[in-house]
């Protein structure tokens, strides 16, 4: 800069000494270089925008821009030349090629700039990426885990099946953005990243194993408990089978044993008379010694011995017919406090005993419906009978209506003078009845029993409406339920807290980039038309390769990382609109840096 | 009025009169006691009843829910089991106990509804010594060695089982503490010694006669022991001499004497004595007419199963004096030789044994030398792979902030060297630029804190 200035100087005093017109010709041009040096600022009302859509477009332009802004520049060294002598011309040759020299330099020096910014932007974008991908491998290695112990479960075959497609999914799509990323990045800047991501991936690895090694342990001691237990199982089986059959090869051998198949459980009506049967085998001339006693285990109550009745409550009684083999206990009207358990003991040494259940019931008669029913006049009456807990179905279920005569109730049957009555029962543990009387009549109403033999009765009241008008309609109840609001999980919000980030950080690339790129715009006019004056046109095609080569690099730096951000962003929050968060200022700013890469995004 | 009251009064005293004849019910007049007998004996369990009338009494075995009695009939076919009547009172024997008749007893009488009685008969077992899994009884063990004689009995109730020494001596237990019974299955003895040595008794008592009780003899074997009170013995030509050591060993130990390489056997000339106390041994070596041959050291040796040791004693000749004066004077130096050198002799045998103590220290060193070594190595192990561990991550880290730093400064500098601009635009497009570059910076850290 000092020495432009100093040769400067030197020329207006020359020209001062000799000509005043040729310093009133320098002014003039001094002052149209001004004028064409504003016209770019009047033009871009929006600077950043311009230098975006300049940008952009690719080499071309530039370097039509560039032929464009050479004219001026040619047009002053000519009137130099004409005007000056040649002392002059020395001067001026020596003042262009120092121009140039520094020239030169100021370009090499901004490229390695820029080269230095975009490397250490993409190292740290690459870094990240290859952070999430770590991050992706670590969950699919969390899935496999639960495969893998859901495999080695016994009830697991069907299930382990499944996952495992999915696994090899996302290991897939792991591969492909890895490999799409590798792509993707310079040489330089891949090695540093590749190789702390390597680091990283040994220091989830050799974690992975730990985590495997700690999770194996369990399932292995789960696998043994499981098989013990099983053998614990079988062998208690065997065992029991191996007992259970010499037992009863040593009692008949030996003596008495009880015939279970003809002592069991005991289940009886209340109050109707039950008998517990014990069967005692190979009793043989021991008879007399040997006696078979009943004993109430609810009080330890002694009942009977042999025939004789021992408890002076005369509901109970010893049965025993000479030349068989079955004792038997008599319980007349049973009660509900006589359900229990009943010993039959045979008096050997040690003493055998068999146990026996005795579980009292009462039957139970319900009507659905009761206690009142309400019908239509002109409908069909359908009356349900259940009878529960009876040992055996009723031998019969009569239905019984009394209306105008309360005290002479009639017996309803398929054939009652009033017709239209239809009665079904379905006999089984669960007895039902079904009384169905069609076209119902206000003469219906009344009291109807459901009377089954061998449990108590049951009535409900029927209610014939009469007439329309007393018809009463029932709506469905409809249940407002409001409807419970989705909480916002803390993932989405770190999600969008990264589309801003994204869209500054794209942002703040680009200013940069225009700003960089504004200033080597600014510096080739004159050095093409010293190259041209000099004579130095090889080195004019030096120029524009490059220029062409750092734009077309930095393009493909920046498409590379908007497109990893969208992509992460759209992964993230699908559902909601990237808009929403970008501030009204920088709309316009982001929509015209973006339009480039739409087709791209597509 | 009169009337009416003792009208009243009379219907009064009849009610309570035919109320009274009326409760005419079984009832229990007593409880049944609990009953406690020794295995093997026999049991009575009463049951009283009154105004039994024409009901029936039972008694029933609960734990064995066992019918054993109704009325005069025995049930069981155990024959153990029988039932007496006199006087209201039901009495079922039980003749020969087992342990399996222990338990609750119920006595019912069969009203409705039922009236019952419980009663438990409770069967004891005297203590028995387990010798199987008890110490045998007779044990040996080295002197400092630990041993734990071990006594172990059944019974009912469990017996308590005491030690204690025959000749009442005291026991040393849990460190040296005396004690003079001692309540334990297990009778932990340290470091023992040879006084300890002796018969010992385990008693084990549970309240049911009789106690019982085992002995147990314990041997102390350490190797042998010599003790020689003169070593330095002097004597005239002619007279008899008699040079003793004192001995002690267990395994009892063979004795003899040796001068000149020769054992010395008895004879006319030579007479030995030995008398033992338990581990202790007095021997003694009477040499009758001594002559110039008889003149020299003499050795005894104690020999057992564990190893030797031997005693030296010098006998050497004092001329006859010829005057009283001279005589004086040589029993004085005899005197004080004896006094100075068995002084010396035994602090030369405490020295071997400190020499011994010291190389039995040398031989625990070198273990707990390469013991602590060994910790060491496997802290040094674990302390490198735990840096290793903590160190992948922050390397990491530390590297990318690192570069990011290196490169953010050299690109400032860059910038504000190299720009060839005027000074108004290159002040603003500088400063311009470096808030970009720092935006730029920020937006990435936030990026790398994020992912």
């Amino acid at each position: 800069m000092a020495t432009f200035q100093m040769e400067m100087r030197q020329q207006q005093h020359q020209r001062t000494n000799l000509r005043q017109r040729a310093a009133a010709v320098a002014t003039s041009k001094a002052r149209r270089q001004r004028q064409h040096h504003l016209q770019p600022e009047s033009t871009d009302s929006p600077p950043y925008s311009t230098d975006c859509i300049r940008l952009w477009p690719g080499c071309g332009p530039t370097t039509a821009d560039r032929v464009n802004g050479n004219p001026p520049t040619c047009n002053n060294t000519s009137s130099s030349d004409i005007g000056g002598n040649i002392s002059g011309n020395t001067s001026n040759r020596i003042s262009c090629c120092s121009c140039n020299f520094g020239r030169q330099r100021a370009l090499i020096m901004l490229s390695m700039l820029v080269v230095v910014m975009a490397l250490m932007s993409g190292n740290g974008v690459y870094a990240a990426q290859r952070d999430s991908y770590n991050s992706k491998d670590m969950s699919s290695s969390n899935n496999a885990l639960p495969n893998e112990g859901v495999g080695g479960s016994a009830a697991g075959a069907g299930e382990a099946a499944a996952p495992g497609p999915t696994g090899i999914d996302g290991s897939g799509s792991g591969n492909n953005s890895s490999g799409n990323n590798k792509n993707g990045h310079p040489a330089a800047g891949s090695g540093a990243a590749s190789e702390s991501a390597a680091l990283t991936t040994d220091a989830s690895r050799s974690s992975v194993g730990g985590a495997t090694t700690i999770t194996g342990i369990p399932s292995s001691s789960l696998h043994k408990a499981s098989s013990a237990s099983s053998n614990t199982f079988s062998s208690q089986l065997a065992s029991g089978f191996h007992r259970n059959s010499i037992d009863l090869e040593e009692a008949r051998n030996a003596g008495p044993y009880f015939d279970k198949a003809f002592s069991k459980n005991v289940t009886a009506l209340l109050g109707k008379t039950a008998y517990l049967n014990c069967r005692v085998k190979n009793l043989g001339n021991k008879t007399m010694l040997l006696q078979v006693s009943w004993v109430r285990h609810r009080d330890i109550h002694l009942l009977t011995v042999g025939r004789y009745t021992y408890t002076s409550d005369q509901r109970f009684r010893a049965i025993h017919q000479p030349q068989t083999e079955d004792w038997m206990l008599q319980i007349k009207y049973p009660q509900h406090r006589d359900s229990g358990i009943y010993e039959c003991q045979v008096s050997t040494t040690p003493h055998m005993s068999h146990y026996i259940h005795l579980n009292v019931v009462e039957p139970s008669t319900e009507i659905i419906g009761a206690p009142d029913l309400y019908i239509e006049s002109g409908s069909t009456i359908n009356l349900t009978c259940i009878i529960q807990n009876s040992p055996e179905p009723p031998a019969y279920i009569f239905w019984n209506h009394n209306n105008a005569f309360p005290s002479h109730p009639q017996i309803i049957n398929y054939d009652s003078p009033r017709g239209g009555v239809s009665v079904v029962t379905n006999k089984g543990d669960t007895t039902t009845s079904f009384l169905l009387i069609k076209s119902a009549r206000p003469s219906d109403s009344g009291h109807y029993q459901c009377n089954p033999s061998n449990a108590k009765p049951k009535s409900v009241t029927v209610h014939v409406l009469n007439g329309v008008s007393h018809s009463v309609s029932r709506g469905v109840p409809s249940s407002n339920a409001a409807r419970g609001t989705s909480a916002s999980s803390p993932l989405a919000h770190s999600l969008s807290v990264c589309v801003p980030v994204c869209v500054l950080l794209q942002l703040g690339a680009c200013r940069w980039i225009a700003a960089l790129l504004g200033a080597a715009l600014a510096t080739p006019p004159p050095l093409r038309s010293t190259r041209r004056a000099t004579g130095e046109r090889p080195g004019s095609p030096g120029c524009a390769p490059i220029a062409c080569d750092m734009r077309h690099f930095l393009a493909s730096v920046l498409r590379w990382q908007w497109r990893w951000c969208w992509r992460w962003h759209w992964k993230g929050t699908q559902q909601q609109d990237p808009r929403h968060y970008l501030k009204p200022q920088s709309r316009r700013v982001a929509a015209a840096c973006r339009q480039p890469y739409e087709a791209d995004i597509r | 009025s009169r009337f009416t009251n003792r009208r009243i009064m009379f219907l009064i005293y009849m009610t309570n009169l035919v109320t009274h004849v009326m409760m005419d019910e079984p009832r229990f007049a007593q409880p049944i006691p609990n009953v406690t007998v020794a295995v093997g004996r026999d049991a009575n369990l009463p049951c009283v009843v009154e105004h039994l009338g024409g009901y029936k009494v039972a008694w029933i075995h609960i734990d064995r829910q066992m019918i054993l009695t109704i009325h005069r009939h025995v049930i069981s076919r155990i024959p153990r089991y029988s039932i007496t009547y006199t006087d209201n009172t039901w009495l079922l024997h039980v003749n020969q106990a087992h342990q399996d008749d222990r338990g609750y007893y119920m006595c019912q009488v069969n009203t409705n509804p039922m009236i019952s009685q419980v009663g438990y008969l409770q069967v004891v077992v005297p203590p028995n010594i387990l010798d199987i899994e008890s110490t045998p009884s007779s044990v040996a063990v080295r002197e400092n060695q630990n041993i734990n004689m071990t006594c172990r009995a059944d019974g009912f109730p469990a017996p308590k089982i005491i030690w204690r020494r025959e000749d009442g001596e005291e026991i040393a237990v849990e460190k040296k503490k005396k004690v003079l019974v001692y309540d334990a299955d297990v009778l932990p003895l340290t470091k023992v010694s040879r006084n300890e040595m002796g018969a010992y008794l385990c008693i084990a008592t549970n309240g049911v006669p009789p106690s019982v009780s085992k002995r147990i003899i314990l041997d102390v074997e350490f190797s042998p022991m010599i003790w020689v009170p003169n070593q330095l013995v002097g004597a005239p030509s002619g007279t008899d001499v008699t040079i003793d050591c004192h001995t002690e060993a267990h395994p009892k130990a063979i004795i003899y004497w040796v001068y000149n390489s020769v054992m010395v056997l008895p004879s006319k000339k030579y007479k030995t004595d030995y008398t033992e106390n338990s581990y202790r041994a007095h021997m003694k070596l009477t040499i009758r007419n001594l002559q110039y041959g008889d003149f020299g050291n003499y050795r005894c040796i104690s020999k057992n199963s564990l190893g030797e040791t031997e005693g030296s004693i010098r006998v050497y000749e004092i001329p006859l004096p010829s005057t009283p004066s001279k005589q004086v004077t040589h029993t004085t130096v005899e005197s004080r030789e004896n006094n100075i050198i068995p002084s010396s002799r035994n602090d030369t045998t405490k020295s071997l044994q400190t020499d011994v103590g010291y190389a039995m220290k040398n031989d625990l060193y070198p273990g707990s030398a390469s013991s602590s070594s060994s910790g060491g190595s496997s802290s040094a192990a674990s302390s490198s792979s735990s840096m290793q561990t903590s160190a992948l991550p922050g390397g990491v880290a530390g590297n990318s902030l690192s570069s990011m730093g290196s490169k953010g400064s050299l690109a400032i500098g860059k910038s504000t060297f190299y720009t060839e601009r005027p000074p108004n635009e290159y002040a603003a497009s500088s400063v311009a630029g470096l808030l970009l570059h720092r935006a730029l910076l920020f937006g990435s850290g936030i990026y790398l804190t994020l992912l």
